[in-house]
């Protein structure tokens, strides 16, 4: 009874010593993709905080309107153009452009901007530039694009012959 | 003779513990980027770890046994292509072991890539860590990606 024991026990731990080779082995090998195999692995968890971006750009810095006296139509009206571009980058959603100007036009005169859309975006088409900001283009959502700007200087008689500046200002915000 | 044999079993099992490690599991890239002069933008934005951020340690392996460690990378941004993740070994680590391969900017995918090789045991390999993307695709927040270290034997197979 006593051997019996003794081989019974000994055939379990051979059993188990098989069990445990089988387990450990082997490595796996880059080149054989399947098959059982060990791969030991260790996993890192990387942050990147992404930052709001928003950026507006005009190009070029000034334009110049002139309206010549021989522009001036026979009922006194006359009108001038400029042209130039913007540069917007965003990765948020459902921006838009307004734009303003710093001080009233002269009397007789108005200048009216369009800015073209860009990508996914909708232009609101010509509209007349005040000290109030005025919408210009909306839906603006994750984008790196350029637009045009058209500028648009209309005088009437009733302007006085001068030069002066006006500052447009543009800026991008959300809806 | 139970006493004996479970010894003997538990030594030999001990024996094939290799293992890759890295030391630093929640590491945070910063923005090295410039903007760029000029029209327009340059709206590729690039992250990076410093050069000793993460260290990798391989152990387990006798000196003249070789090995491969490959990474795979996995989040949402990297899948739609709005990030790439890119690796590069910055220090060979200390041990009896030797490195080789790595040193300039492996792009890891989801899938397993190649990174570096060597064999023996090494402790302390540095690692870089590159993320690059177009910032305007890239929803303002945290970005998370989880990078997968997994060492593989090459060569001579397992002993």
């Amino acid at each position: 009874m006593k051997k019996i024991v003794l081989l019974l026990a000994a055939v379990i731990m051979i059993s188990a010593s098989g069990t445990l080779f089988a387990v450990v082995t082997p490595l796996c090998h880059p080149d054989v993709p399947t098959g059982p195999c060990v791969q030991p692995t260790d996993t890192q968890l990387i942050n990147i905080c992404i930052p709001y971006i928003l950026r507006l750009t005009v190009d070029p810095d000034s334009v110049n309107l002139a309206i010549d006296c021989h522009d001036l139509g026979p009922d006194g009206y006359g009108s001038a153009t400029a042209t130039g571009t913007y540069h917007v980058a965003t990765n948020m959603s459902n921006q838009k452009i307004t734009g303003k100007i710093n001080t009233a036009m002269p009397a007789g005169t108005v200048l009216k901007t369009t800015l073209s859309a860009v990508p996914g975006s909708t232009s609101l088409g010509q509209k007349v530039l005040t000290t109030v900001p005025v919408n210009l283009v909306q839906g603006i959502t994750k984008v790196n694009g350029t637009g045009s700007i058209n500028y648009l200087l209309e005088a009437t008689y009733v302007a006085d012959p001068t030069t002066t500046s006006r500052i447009a200002t543009y800026t991008i915000t959300s809806m | 003779m139970f006493i004996g044999l479970s010894v003997f079993l538990s030594l030999h099992a001990g024996s094939f513990a290799y293992s890759i490690r890295v030391d630093n599991k929640h590491l945070n890239l910063t923005n090295r980027s410039a903007q760029a002069a000029g029209t327009g933008f340059d709206c590729v934005s690039a992250y990076e770890s410093a050069e000793n951020d993460s260290k990798l340690t391989v152990s387990g392996f006798l000196d003249d046994e070789k090995w491969e460690v490959s990474a795979r990378a996995s989040a949402p941004a990297l899948r739609r292509g709005d990030v790439v993740l890119y690796l590069r070994r910055t220090s060979g680590g200390s041990g009896s072991g030797n490195v080789t391969g790595g040193t300039g900017w492996t792009r890891i995918e989801s899938s397993n890539t190649r990174f570096f090789s060597g064999s023996g045991n090494l402790k302390d390999i540095s690692v870089q860590m590159r993320a690059e993307g177009n910032e305007t695709n890239l929803t303002p927040g945290v970005l998370n990606i989880t990078v997968d270290y997994l060492l593989s034997v090459s060569g001579g197979g397992a002993r």
